[in-house]
């Protein structure tokens, strides 16, 4: 009981040691945006606006995340497509139509000795027959669980490139911002000639 | 690393799921249905034929008699050639055929390789077990 009244107590003192003041005149200093004065304002103000209006046209500009993603997973390669990686893209969706087509011939294969293997009935033919569907599913089911690893790489990738499209598509329109003659910046206006 | 140590499992993942094996779902499957017993493969075939210049050809063939929990009766097969195909000629319930006793048989004089092999009835359907070697006969 002693213990926490002590405690209490040290840590309210703390509170009182440690409390700062509240400064007005730091507060009501109109300089420490750096503003010396009406002109400097405005053209703060100016550049504000500039940078708001690229940002709404990098936002029209940029593509979606989710939309890439989702794009990407029904269809691989379809959101690194629109995200202008086209390589990509073409990879993936070859690859993913190569795995699939692949697995599926297999799995075509399986299928026609195990419905021989339904219908043997003699021991030699219902081994033989399981032996040889037994192989090609192995064959189908790694094409197919290398399919899905595409799949899935196709979707960590789309992040990815969407990501990298946008920051390029920001530092384009920052570009085009720069290459202006006159620019408004933090530190004052900046004219080329 | 993260990205190596992810991948290795999700390739092993793959791997895994590629070994995974086929269903046996065949009634008839001895590995599948522990009730089903294997026709054991014959023993002891011996074969005659008919005489020379006999009208009516035959072969005559005998074997060692399987018990009767494994086998119900017996299929005989003739071919040309050792590796050549075999035709199922008749069927049998005892252990012996006499391959040319009926109107249907077609036997005539030449070099052939008989085979005989061993069925099982269950309600599945007829389980056939493995035939024996063939035999080579020649009808005068």
């Amino acid at each position: 009981m002693k213990r926490s009244l002590l405690t209490l107590i040290i840590l309210v003192a703390a509170c009182f040691a440690f409390a700062q003041r509240f400064d007005i005149e730091a507060f009501s200093d109109t300089t420490k945006y750096g503003w010396k004065d009406y002109s400097d304002r405005s053209l703060y103000r100016q550049d504000l606006l500039e940078r708001q209006e690229l940002l709404h046209i990098y936002e029209m500009e940029a593509n979606s995340m989710w939309d890439a993603v989702i794009k990407s997973a029904v269809v691989p390669g379809w959101g690194q497509f629109t995200n202008k990686a086209p390589t990509k893209g073409s990879i993936f969706l070859a690859s993913e139509l190569a795995l699939v087509g692949v697995s599926l011939y297999f799995y075509d294969r399986s299928l026609y000795y195990y419905d021989k293997y339904m219908n043997a009935n003699q021991v030699e033919d219902i081994e033989n027959y399981y032996n040889l569907a037994l192989a090609p599913r192995q064959y189908s089911m790694l094409f197919l669980g290398s399919a899905a690893l595409v799949w899935a790489y196709n979707i960590f990738d789309v992040i990815q490139v969407t990501g990298e499209h946008n920051a390029r598509v920001w530092e384009r329109l920052m570009e085009k911002h720069r290459s202006s003659r006159v620019n408004f910046t933090a530190n004052g206006v900046e004219v080329r000639f | 690393m993260k990205r190596m140590t992810i991948f290795t499992i999700l390739i092993s993942i793959v791997i895994i799921i590629g070994s995974c094996g086929l269903k046996r779902k065949n009634p008839l499957d001895p590995l599948s249905n522990s009730t089903i017993e294997v026709p054991k493969t014959i023993a002891d075939l011996t074969v005659y034929t008919s005489s020379a210049g006999a009208a009516n050809k035959y072969v005559e063939l005998h074997w060692a008699a399987n018990h009767i929990n494994n086998t119900d009766g017996y299929f005989i097969y003739r071919s040309l050639q050792y590796y050549g195909t075999y035709t199922k000629v008749d069927t049998t319930f005892t252990n012996n055929a006499n391959h040319g006793s009926k109107p249907w048989h077609n036997v005539r004089a030449g070099e052939y390789w008989y085979k005989v092999s061993a069925f099982k009835d269950y309600s599945a359907g007829r389980l056939e077990g493995h035939a024996c070697q063939p035999r080579w006969v020649s009808i005068p």
